[in-house]
C-alpha cells in the first residue's frame, strides 16, 4: 500500500514523465524533407546509421541483412570497409536500375546523397557537425577509394539533422538567408465560412469522443481531493491541452451539491464562473460580479479595480459568506494585461475566497511573479481532456486572422467602438451617417456589394455640419481608412464607391451603439 | 460531439455569472446529453446521500481501505491539530525574526520626529529580492507601529497607486476609513465635517480629519518602491513634504536592491527632503533556516519528513528564490498529503480509551504489509533468539500483539527522534557538522555516518585540545542533562542514556582536574593525536641545517589526557548506532518521504505536459487507434504520423518537421494527404457496391469533395488550437505563410 502516492491519481502515471520525455526526444520523427514514398522497398544505405547513433532512430531503415553490413563498416580493417561500400553501392545501383524511369525524382535524390556524403568523408569540412554525423559519412573511418569526385564545394546537405535539443533547432531555423518554402499559396482553396464550418462540425463525431469523456471521468474522480485543497486554503490550476471549461462547470457542480448540503444555514457558499477566454472580459466587469454575489442589494461603485477590490474584501469579511471563484482560461489574452492577476490574486488571497482556474497555454506560469503567485497560493494538476475548444476559441475568424485575410479591419463592433472612442464628435457623427446610409442602400438594394457615392456622402456631411470643407472631410476618412472600417472602390464611370466591410447586423449593432 | 453541446449556452460569452445550477436546470433537462449528465450528477449525489446520513460529508475526506467514520473523523481532526500547532509555531518563528527590524523603525520614528528638522522622515527597509515576504513584514510593521502610538499605516502597492491622484485618493480614504463615507465616484464628505466636500485626492480632507481625530504620525509605506514610477514616487515625497507642518507624514519603503538604485531614480529636489535611516530586514535564509528547525526538525513534531522530500524543498528554496511562503504551503501540502491519503496516520495520536476500537482488520491487514514490518520481522529471525523468535512470531500471527506494537510506535518514533537529534547536536559540539543545520539534518537522514576514518565522530574529537575537549564535553553533557530548547528536545532519560551521562561527567571532572593539574605545573597538555606530539628538530652541522622530526615522548599527564580521548569518543559512537528512519517499526505512520504528488503540484511542468499529449495523445487517450503500427512502443511515435490522430496533434508533428516560417497551403496539402490516405483505407470496402461506373465515380467526387470539406474544418480547429497554444503566429514575409515561434 503505497498510500503517499494515492494522493494524486495520475493520470497516464505522470511519475515517470521525465523517462517518457528523454525517450519521446530520441524518438522524435525525423524532420526530412526529402520527399520519401511510404511502402517502398528499404533503402540499402548502410551508411545512413552511425555508431553513435541508436538503432531505434532509424526503424525505416533497420533491416537485418543491413545490419551485418554496417557492422562490418564499424571493424577498423580497411578492406572491410570498402568491401561494406562496394556491397552497398551494388545494391543501390541493382535498385536505381530495376525502378529506373518511375522514381528519376528520388534517383537524383540518392546519386546526390552519395555523392554528397563522400564528398564530406573527403573535405572533412566540419562546417556543420551534427549535420555530418546524422548524414552518416561518420560511419566510414576511411577515405573512400576510387570514387569520382562531385561537385567541389557542395552546398549545405538538404536533410536537416535529427534530434538537436530544441535551442540547437532554433538556431538551425532561424539561420540567416531567406526561408526555403515552396510558393504555393491557398489561392485555390475556398476558405471555410463560419456556417459551413458549424454546418460540418455538427455532423461530426470525434473517433474519441469516448477516450475523452472517460478521460473526463478519471480527471472528475479528483473532485473530493480537490475540494479539499481548496478547503484547505489553496487555489487550483489546472492545466494541460484541451478545454477544461466543462470538467470545470462539473467542478462547481460538485462544490455546490456538497457544501450545500453539508453547511449549516446562514453560513452559505457562493460559486462565481468568470469566462476568461470572452473577448470583452474586464476586471472591473468581473469584480462587479463578485460584489453582487456577496451581496445583490449593494451596489459597489465601478471605479478602479484596485478600489472595488477593496470595497470587496470589506463587504465579504461582514458576511459569513464563502466564494468559490472558478475561472475559465486564466491566462486568455483579456486576463494577460498587467495588473489584472494581481488583482485576481488579491481576490484569491482573502480567506473567504476559494480559487479554482484553468490555464490553456504551455507558458502560464510566465504570468506570476513570486509576490502574485504566494497571492494565489497555487496547486497545479495536470488535466489533459483533449476536449475541444468550443467556446473559447472562434476557430475560423482566428485562422483567417493567421493567414492574415480580412483581419486588418478591426473586430467588429467593439472594434468600432474602441476606435471611435478616440475619435472627436464629428468624426463619430460621420460614421454614424455612414452607418445609416449604407443600411438604408442595403434595404433597397440587398445585402452585398453596396457602394455609397462619394460626393453624395460629402454633401450629407456638409449639410449635417459634420464638415465644412473637402479637405476635412478627407482627414476624418483617412481615420476610417487606417482602421480599416471603411473600404472605397471605382465603379466603372470612375465615380468613388465607398463602403463598410460589415455585415449587416453588425451595422445595426454599431448603429445601435452609436444613437445611444 | 452532438448537435445539442455545439449550441452555446447564454452562459459561455459571458464574463462572469453567478453559478447557480438549480436554476440551470430545468431548461437543459429538455435536451438528451444532458439527461444523461443530469442522471449521473443525481446518482452522484444519492450515493452523497447515503454518505451523508453517515454525517460524513462535512469533510472532504474520503474513507481509506474501507475504514469507518470515526477514522476519517479522527484523521482529519489530527490534520488540524498538526498542522494548527506547525502553522502557530511559524507564524512565532516569523514575528521574532523581524523584530529587531520593527524596533528599529520604531525608534527612529520616535527619534525622527524632534531630529528632522523640515525634513521628511524616511525609513529605507531592505527587504531583499523576495517581494513575497514583504507583504507579512509591511503588515508587521503596521501593527507595531499603530500599537506603539496613534498613528494611522497606510500601505500603498504599486498596482494600486498607477498615478499621483490615486495614490492620494488611497492615502485619504485608508486614513480617514473608519468615518469616512464615500458618496459617489466623484467626492466624499467627512461624517463629521462641517458639511464641505472635498475631492477625493484633496489632503486638505485628511487635514481636516485629523483636526477631530489627532493623530501622532501618518505613515506611509511604499511596499515595492522599486515598481513605482520613478516621476510619480518624487512628486508624492515631494507633496506630502509639503503638507507636513500640517499633517505629520512618515514615509516607509520597502526596498529589495539598493538604496543608491532608489536615490538615482528620485530627483534631487525630493532626495533633498528626505531625512532617511536605512534598516537591514534578517534575509530569507536565516528565516528559513529557523522556520526548519522549528517545523521540521524540533522534537515535538510527530509528522517526519523523510530526506527526499526535504532536500527537494531546500532545493527549491535555494534554485528558485521561491520564498519562505512557498516553503510553508510545501509544508502544508505535505501535511495534507499525509493525512489524507495515508489511512495508517490514525496511529499517530496516542489514544484514549475510547478510541481504543478504532483500528480495523483493514488497518491490521495493511500494518502487516508495511516495509517496516517485514524488516522488523526478519531482523528478528535473524537473530534467531527464543525472544526475537517469538517477537516475529507474535507480530505476525497475534493481532493483539501487533496492535499493541502499533501503539507503541509513537513512543518508538519519540525514542528515534531524540536519539538522532542528540547524535546531530554532538555531532555540531565536536565540529563535525557543516554550518547550515538543515542540510546537515536532511543527509544524516539519508546517509549513515561514518564510524571510523574521515567525517567520524572519533576523528574530530581526536583533533581537539584538551580546552576545547572540556568545553565539548560540557556541552554535551547539557543536551543529554537539559535538552535543548531551540529544537524543543527533552532531557534524556533513558537508562543508557543517563549511564553514558554519568560516565561523561566523570570524563569531564577527571579531564578538569587534569587541566588545573597541568595549569599549575605551567605545560600544556597534549594528546598522542595533536599535532604538538611530534617535535621539529633543527641541527645545524657544518653549516647546513637538518631538519628532523621526532615524536615527543609522552608525558604521564597526556597518556591520560589521550586515555580520556579514546573512551569518550568510543563511547559516544558506540551510543550512536546506526538508525535509519524508514526502518523503524511502523515508521510509516509518521515518516513521510516521497518526492512526487509535491513536486507536480507545486512546480509544474506544462511544457512536457504538452508537448507529451501532442505528440503521443494515446498516453492520455488509451486508443488503440492511434498508437501506430502497435508493435512495439519504441518505434511508435518515431515512425508515421497516424491519420487517427486529433487534428492538433496531426499538425503538431508537421510542425516539428518545419522550418520557422511554415507555407500554410502546404501545410494542409500534407495534413488533406495523411488524413484522406485514412479515409480511403476505411471506405475501401463501401465504396462498391454494385453501383453502375459513371454515378459511382459522380458520388466518388462529390464524397471526395465532402471529405475535403470535413478534413479542412479540422485543419482549421487545429490551427486555431496551435495558435492559441502560442506555437504559431501570423507572418508578412510571405503570402499564406506563418512564423513558428515555438521550439519546445
Amino acid at each position: 500500500m503505497d498510500s503517499n502516492q494515492d494522493e494524486t491519481p495520475d493520470i497516464p502515471s505522470l511519475g515517470d514523465k521525465m523517462d517518457l520525455d528523454i525517450q519521446e526526444t530520441a524518438t522524435e520523427p525525423e524532420p526530412t524533407p526529402t520527399p520519401r514514398r511510404r511502402g517502398r522497398p528499404p533503402k540499402p544505405k548502410s551508411n545512413n546509421a552511425t555508431p553513435n547513433s541508436k538503432p531505434a532512430l532509424v526503424p525505416v531503415f533497420a533491416t537485418p541483412t543491413k545490419a551485418i553490413g554496417f557492422n562490418a563498416a564499424l571493424t577498423p580493417g580497411r578492406a572491410a570497409d570498402r568491401s561494406a561500400r562496394r556491397k552497398s553501392a551494388r545494391a543501390l545501383i541493382d535498385r536505381v536500375v530495376g525502378d529506373a524511369g518511375s522514381e528519376e525524382e528520388d534517383d537524383d535524390d540518392i546519386t546526390r546523397q552519395i555523392y554528397e556524403s563522400s564528398d564530406a568523408g573527403d573535405e572533412d569540412d566540419g562546417e556543420d557537425e551534427p549535420e555530418s554525423k546524422t548524414d552518416g559519412e561518420a560511419a566510414t573511418p576511411s577515405k573512400p577509394r576510387g570514387r569520382p569526385k562531385g561537385r567541389p564545394k557542395r552546398p549545405r546537405s538538404p536533410t536537416p539533422p535529427r534530434d538537436l535539443p530544441p535551442h540547437e533547432l532554433y538556431f538551425l531555423h532561424n539561420r540567416p538567408g531567406k526561408p526555403k518554402t515552396s510558393d504555393n499559396t491557398l489561392a485555390s482553396l475556398n476558405l471555410l465560412s463560419h456556417d459551413e464550418y458549424f454546418a460540418i462540425l455538427r455532423e461530426h463525431r470525434d473517433r474519441h469522443a469516448d477516450n475523452i469523456e472517460s478521460l473526463e471521468q478519471l480527471h472528475a474522480e479528483s473532485f473530493p481531493q480537490w475540494a479539499f485543497e481548496l478547503s484547505q486554503g489553496f487555489s487550483i490550476c489546472l492545466y494541460g491541452l484541451g478545454s477544461k471549461r466543462h470538467l470545470l462547470r462539473k467542478f462547481a457542480t460538485y462544490i455546490h451539491a456538497n457544501t450545500k448540503r453539508s453547511l449549516k444555514a446562514g453560513f452559505n457558499n457562493k460559486i462565481v464562473i468568470v469566462n476568461g477566454y470572452a473577448h470583452t472580459t474586464n476586471l472591473r466587469e468581473i469584480l462587479s460580479v463578485v460584489a453582487s454575489a456577496i451581496d445583490p442589494t449593494q451596489r459597489v461603485p465601478t471605479s478602479q479595480p484596485a478600489v472595488m477590490i477593496q470595497t470587496i474584501s470589506s463587504l465579504l469579511s461582514a458576511t459569513k459568506l464563502s466564494l468559490t471563484i472558478i475561472v475559465n482560461s486564466i491566462d486568455a489574452p483579456p486576463l494577460r494585461k498587467p495588473g489584472s492577476q494581481a488583482i485576481l490574486a488579491q481576490l484569491a488571497a482573502h480567506p473567504q475566497i476559494n480559487l479554482a482556474c484553468s490555464a490553456d497555454t504551455p507558458d502560464f506560469p510566465l504570468l506570476w511573479d513570486i509576490g502574485v503567485r504566494s497571492g494565489f497560493n497555487f496547486v497545479f494538476h495536470d488535466c489533459t481532456t483533449f476536449s475541444p475548444f468550443k467556446a473559447e476559441l472562434d476557430v475560423v475568424d482566428d485562422v483567417h486572422e493567421l493567414l492574415g485575410r480580412q483581419s486588418q479591419r478591426v473586430n467588429g463592433r467593439e472594434g468600432v467602438a474602441f476606435v471611435l472612442k478616440s475619435l472627436t464628435e464629428n468624426a463619430k457623427n460621420l460614421f454614424r451617417l455612414l452607418v445609416g446610409e449604407v443600411l438604408i442602400a442595403m434595404e433597397d438594394e440587398g445585402d452585398d456589394g453596396v457602394g455609397l457615392e462619394y460626393r453624395m456622402v460629402y454633401n450629407k456631411a456638409v449639410e449635417e455640419f459634420i464638415c465644412s470643407s473637402e479637405m476635412a472631410f478627407r482627414t476624418l476618412l483617412k481615420e476610417f481608412h487606417d482602421h480599416q472600417m471603411l473600404t472605397s472602390r471605382k465603379d466603372n464611370l470612375g465615380t468613388e464607391l465607398l463602403s463598410l466591410p460589415f455585415r449587416k447586423e453588425d451595422l445595426e449593432a454599431i448603429l445601435e451603439d452609436l444613437t445611444t | 460531439m452532438s448537435n445539442e453541446e455545439l449550441v452555446f449556452g447564454q452562459e459561455d460569452h459571458q464574463v462572469a455569472f453567478v453559478f447557480n445550477p438549480e436554476e440551470d436546470e430545468p431548461p437543459r433537462r429538455e435536451r438528451p446529453p444532458k439527461r444523461r449528465k443530469t442522471a449521473r450528477r443525481s446518482a452522484i449525489a444519492e450515493e452523497e446521500e447515503e454518505e451523508d446520513e453517515d454525517g460524513l460529508r462535512s469533510s472532504w475526506f474520503a474513507p481509506l481501505l474501507g475504514e469507518s467514520v470515526a477514522c476519517v473523523r479522527r484523521r482529519e481532526r489530527l490534520l488540524e491539530e498538526n498542522w494548527g500547532r506547525v502553522d502557530a509555531r511559524i507564524q512565532e518563528i516569523l514575528r521574532d525574526s523581524n523584530s529587531t527590524t520593527l524596533d528599529g523603525v520604531s525608534r527612529f520614528v520616535r527619534e525622527a520626529k524632534t531630529e528632522c528638522g523640515d525634513k521628511i522622515p524616511s525609513a529605507f527597509i531592505i527587504t531583499g529580492p523576495n517581494i513575497a515576504s514583504q507583504d507579512l513584514l509591511f503588515e508587521q510593521l503596521s501593527d507595531s507601529l499603530q500599537r506603539t502610538s496613534a498613528s494611522k499605516f497606510i500601505r500603498l502597492r504599486s498596482s494600486e497607486a498607477t498615478n499621483l491622484k490615486n495614490a492620494l485618493k488611497k492615502i485619504i480614504q485608508d486614513a480617514t476609513s473608519k468615518s469616512l463615507v464615500v458618496d459617489g465616484e466623484e467626492d466624499l464628505q467627512l461624517a463629521q465635517g462641517s458639511g464641505r466636500r472635498y475631492l477625493p485626492y484633496d489632503l486638505e480632507a485628511l487635514r481636516v480629519f485629523l483636526e477631530h481625530q489627532p493623530q501622532e504620525n501618518i505613515f506611509v509605506a511604499f511596499q515595492d518602491s522599486e515598481a513605482f514610477d520613478s516621476g510619480l514616487l518624487s512628486d508624492i515625497i515631494t507633496l506630502l513634504s509639503s503638507w507636513r507642518p500640517q499633517i505629520p507624514f512618515t514615509l516607509l519603503f520597502g526596498i529589495a536592491t539598493s538604496i543608491d538604485l532608489l536615490e538615482n531614480r528620485l530627483l534631487k529636489a525630493a532626495c533633498r527632503l528626505i531625512y532617511g535611516a536605512q534598516f537591514d530586514c534578517v534575509q530569507t535564509e536565516t528565516i528559513l533556516e529557523s522556520v526548519f528547525m522549528g517545523t521540521v526538525v524540533a522534537s515535538d513534531i510527530p509528522l517526519r519528513l523523510g530526506p527526499q522530500i526535504l532536500r527537494g524543498m531546500l532545493d527549491r528554496q535555494r534554485d528558485q528564490m521561491a520564498g519562505i511562503q512557498a516553503f510553508i504551503s510545501s509544508l502544508k501540502y505535505v501535511y495534507m498529503c499525509h493525512f489524507y491519503a495515508n489511512a495508517l496516520s490514525v496511529l499517530m495520536a496516542p489514544e484514549t480509551g475510547e478510541e481504543e476500537a478504532i483500528l480495523q482488520a483493514g488497518h491490521l491487514e495493511a500494518l502487516r504489509h508495511l516495509p517496516s514490518f517485514r524488516h522488523e520481522v526478519e531482523a528478528a529471525v535473524e537473530r534467531a533468539t527464543a525472544d526475537s523468535l517469538e517477537h516475529a512470531r507474535s507480530l505476525l500471527e497475534d493481532d493483539e500483539y501487533l496492535l499493541a506494537q502499533a501503539r507503541a510506535s509513537n513512543e518508538r518514533r519519540q525514542d528515534w527522534m531524540d536519539n538522532h537529534l542528540r547524535l546531530l547536536l554532538v555531532r555540531e559540539a565536536a565540529g563535525a557538522i557543516q554550518p547550515p543545520f538543515s542540510r546537515a539534518y536532511v543527509d544524516s537522514l539519508s546517509t549513515a555516518y561514518p564510524r571510523s576514518g574521515n567525517g567520524s565522530l572519533t576523528e574530530h574529537i581526536r583533533r581537539m585540545g584538551s580546552g576545547a575537549l572540556a568545553s565539548m564535553l560540557r556541552r554535551v553533557i547539557s543536551i543529554f542533562k537539559d535538552g535543548e530548547a531551540s529544537l524543543h528536545l527533552k532531557p534524556a532519560s533513558k537508562e543508557h542514556d543517563t549511564t553514558l551521562l554519568s560516565f561523561l561527567e566523570d570524563a569531564l571532572s577527571h579531564l578538569e582536574k587534569l587541566e588545573a593539574d597541568a595549569d599549575s605545573a605551567g605545560m600544556t597538555l597534549h594528546t598522542k593525536y595533536s599535532s604538538q606530539g611530534k617535535v621539529m628538530r633543527t641541527t645545524v652541522i657544518a653549516q647546513r641545517v637538518q631538519l628532523s622530526r621526532d615524536s615527543a615522548a609522552l608525558r604521564d599527564e597526556d597518556k591520560q589526557l589521550t586515555a580520556i580521548v579514546d573512551a569518550v569518543s568510543e563511547r559516544l559512537t558506540a551510543h550512536f548506532g546506526p538508525r535509519r528512519p524508514e526502518r523503524e517499526l511502523f515508521s510509516e505512520a509518521w515518516l513521510y518521504d516521497s518526492r512526487s504528488p509535491l513536486r507536480d503540484v507545486m512546480v509544474p511542468r506544462p511544457r512536457v505536459t504538452f508537448r507529451r499529449s501532442l505528440a503521443r495523445p494515446y498516453d492520455y487517450l488509451s486508443c488503440g487507434c492511434c498508437r501506430g503500427g502497435g508493435d512495439n512502443a519504441g518505434t511508435a511515435a518515431g515512425g508515421v504520423v497516424q491519420a487517427t490522430l486529433p487534428a492538433v496533434s496531426i499538425l503538431y508533428h508537421l510542425y516539428l518537421e518545419a522550418g520557422s516560417l511554415i507555407n500554410v497551403a502546404d501545410l494542409w496539402s500534407a495534413f488533406h494527404a495523411l488524413v484522406r490516405e485514412e479515409k480511403e483505407g476505411d471506405d475501401d470496402g463501401v465504396a462498391d457496391e454494385g453501383e453502375e461506373e459513371d454515378d459511382g465515380e459522380q458520388r466518388g467526387e462529390l464524397r471526395r469533395q465532402r471529405d475535403e470539406r470535413r478534413a479542412l474544418v479540422h485543419f482549421y480547429r487545429g490551427l486555431a488550437e496551435l495558435k492559441a497554444m502560442g506555437f504559431v503566429k501570423s507572418s508578412k514575409k510571405k503570402a499564406d505563410h506563418i512564423a513558428k515561434v515555438r521550439w519546445l
